[in-house]
């Protein structure tokens, strides 16, 4: 959940003060998939292939927190990792836009 | 197919330019902040198709699609990423978890409280104790009795 505060923090963290509206929203987005998008491929490559098609019948079938458990259970430090990924797509787009 | 003494029209470009002073010839091309916005997610966009071409469709669609969710963190991955989580969120939890534990304290010693005025009473000093309790009790001018402990 992105409070309006958070937003502005992100905003100035990236460097989009002068932006419309619009824009930044438009820009976020796109940065926010690409958070996700990188993290679903550090995913796959920590997974076997025999973990990946389990995992695909766990998301089909079980809850989210069932989905959630099973990737703790075969990439340890799950948020981390996360937090890593984030951190690092977000650092490499502001020195692309520098 | 050109007539000789003919300029082709293709090294036009290239000859205005030569002809240019040495000075002219480098181009500065300054893009503006949005432009530089723009072209830095095109590239990793471009980086990220590169690296999505080589995984199966279905498992990453399947992945993409549970973590589009954004249920991973509970929060937003991007919010994470640039750090703009406000650092009393952590804080908060410290207090939530303060509370929580002052409130159990005071639960078990209300209990601890009944088991000891149970124990009291089974031991057949409640006498006793109504008796030092009618002690601190005064009766008001208005006839009211009133403890002084609840004054």
């Amino acid at each position: 959940m992105i409070t309006e505060e958070i937003k502005e923090n992100i905003i100035k963290e990236l460097g989009l003060k002068n932006f419309s509206a619009e824009k930044s929203e438009e820009v976020m987005t796109k940065l926010e998939q690409n958070i996700e998008r990188s993290l679903t491929l550090e995913v796959l490559d920590l997974l076997t292939l025999d973990d990946q098609q389990e995992f695909m019948k766990i998301a089909e079938t079980e809850s989210d927190e069932d989905v959630k458990s099973f990737l703790e259970t075969k990439i340890s430090n799950f948020d981390s990792l996360a937090k890593a990924v984030a951190e690092s797509v977000v650092k490499e787009f502001k020195d692309l836009a520098r | 197919m050109f007539k000789e003494g003919k300029i082709n029209n293709e090294e036009e470009p290239l000859k205005i330019i030569q002809e240019l002073p040495a000075n002219d010839r480098e181009f500065n091309i300054e893009l503006s902040k949005e432009d530089k916005v723009v072209v830095a997610l095109e590239k990793q966009d471009a980086q990220l198709n590169f690296r999505e071409r080589n995984c199966d469709k279905n498992t990453l669609s399947g992945f993409k699609k549970w973590l589009g969710v954004a249920m991973v963190l509970g929060a937003s991955l991007l919010a994470v990423g640039c750090k703009a989580e406000k650092p009393s969120s952590g804080f908060t939890d410290n207090v939530h978890q303060n509370v929580q534990q002052r409130l159990k304290n005071k639960q078990n010693e209300v209990k601890r409280m009944h088991e000891n005025s149970r124990i009291v009473n089974e031991n057949g000093s409640y006498e006793k104790s109504t008796q030092r309790h009618s002690e601190n009790v005064e009766q008001g001018p208005t006839g009211r009795v009133s403890n002084p402990e609840d004054l």
